[in-house]
């Protein structure tokens, strides 16, 4: 119920500004008027890249397939879309909202867990191509993500090894969040018209977590495996509005 | 110049994708810590407070269970014990054993908190405890005291046995 919820977020939001941008990208363009919207952002951005490309270049929308595709023929993954800005077609400031899921009985221990709520990662890519217009990109960037979600745990009762009594293992909606950023390396190329696809790799870093009683938890929502690995990756499915 | 671009990308998309198999391949990896025993540590000192190598044979059970923790022990100046895992108190036979086959027993409680801890789905789980006193009768031992009431991964010495002059 909850993932359908934030789907129709995801959906909506991602609907609303397609149309908010295709609507006000044409009238908010028009070069003696540029000057005026543009405001003090528009001028420190000038200022910082001189060029002749107009400051707003368009809105693209993108969903991350490769997380998709874990969440839905694994045990865990994150269904992941974004929106993304594009300035100069240098600067990319970015918003990724998903569902983190994970439902999983490990096969060894029998410790089963299960969690799904919803993640949020604002940030910023540079592309660092000289060639601007061609519609690929070579980018880095940087993601700020937080998560609040709460997790089922439990496994088959087990027996202490010294005084043999039976101990039972269940933790229910256990309370949970992280923060955490990302610095991100990526390739964009453009594949057909306004249609993109490409990888970015992903260095993350926790900045605060909060653990509860049981321990840690195993998977965080748009965090992944929550382990010693500080790598993720994604493939994204790009549409230029 | 678009084709000549996504010429040049291939090798960029070769070695990402190659990465990120190698990234998806590390996820099967299992992260479980390598000490894994959670026991407290107890140290044996002789009256002075100096660390003792016992002489004498040390047996341990414990109240509750025909286990033996410790087994005819000799040479040793600590030793771990588990702790139980659903009762908050833990009561131990201590039998001390010279050449001579003189015994000498004490019983030792622990009183303790258990707090169960998940590590990582691949790994089994485990209680670590917080020991809150401990007691003893003062056969062999003269006294004992609790240095570090913390259990868990780490083998820190929590319990200090101080035996008594005539204990080898």
């Amino acid at each position: 119920m909850i993932r359908k919820r934030i789907f129709a977020f995801i959906c909506a939001a991602s609907l609303s500004s397609i149309l908010c941008f295709s609507f006000a990208t044409e009238p908010m363009m028009p070069p003696n008027d540029t000057l005026r919207m543009r405001g003090v952002f528009g001028h420190f951005v000038d200022r910082l890249f001189p060029s002749e490309t107009p400051l707003f270049c368009g809105v693209a929308v993108g969903v991350n397939a490769l997380g998709s595709g874990l969440a839905a023929f694994s045990t865990y993954g994150e269904y992941g879309a974004m929106v993304r800005l594009n300035l100069k077609q240098k600067i990319f400031p970015v918003f990724e909202a998903g569902l983190g899921v994970c439902d999983r009985t490990d096969d060894a221990t029998d410790i089963h867990l299960k969690v799904s709520a919803p993640y949020y990662r604002l940030g910023c890519d540079y592309n660092f191509l000289k060639d601007t217009q061609s519609g690929n990109r070579v980018f880095g960037g940087l993601r700020l993500a937080y998560t609040s979600f709460s997790y089922d745990i439990s496994a088959p009762t087990f027996v202490d090894p010294v005084w043999h009594d039976p101990t039972n293992f269940a933790y229910n909606d256990v309370k949970s969040n992280m923060f955490w950023a990302e610095l991100v390396f990526g390739v964009e190329a453009k594949i057909w018209r306004n249609f993109h696809l490409g990888w970015s790799l992903r260095y993350r870093r926790r900045l605060h977590q909060k653990v509860s009683e049981p321990g840690q938890a195993w998977y965080v929502p748009g965090f992944g495996k929550n382990d010693s690995s500080t790598f993720g990756g994604t493939f994204n499915i790009v549409f230029d509005i | 110049m678009n084709i000549r671009l996504r010429k040049s990308f291939k090798p960029l998309w070769l070695v990402l994708a190659m990465v990120t198999i190698v990234l998806l391949g590390r996820c099967s990896e299992v992260d479980c810590p390598l000490n894994n025993v959670v026991a407290v540590k107890y140290g044996l000192y002789n009256y002075d407070g100096e660390s003792q190598t016992l002489q004498d044979t040390l047996t341990i059970s414990a109240i509750g269970t025909d286990s033996i923790l410790l087994n005819k022990a000799q040479g040793i100046s600590s030793f771990l014990l588990p702790v139980h895992y659903t009762s908050d108190k833990d009561s131990l036979i201590l039998r001390f054993s010279d050449t001579e086959g003189d015994e000498m027993i004490d019983t030792l409680c622990i009183s303790h908190t258990n707090e169960a801890h998940f590590e990582a789905m691949d790994c089994p789980l485990c209680y670590f405890h917080t020991l809150t006193d401990v007691t003893c009768t003062n056969h062999a031992i003269e006294r004992v005291e609790l240095v570090n009431p913390t259990v868990n991964y780490d083998t820190q010495e929590n319990i200090c046995i101080y035996l008594r002059s005539f204990i080898e």
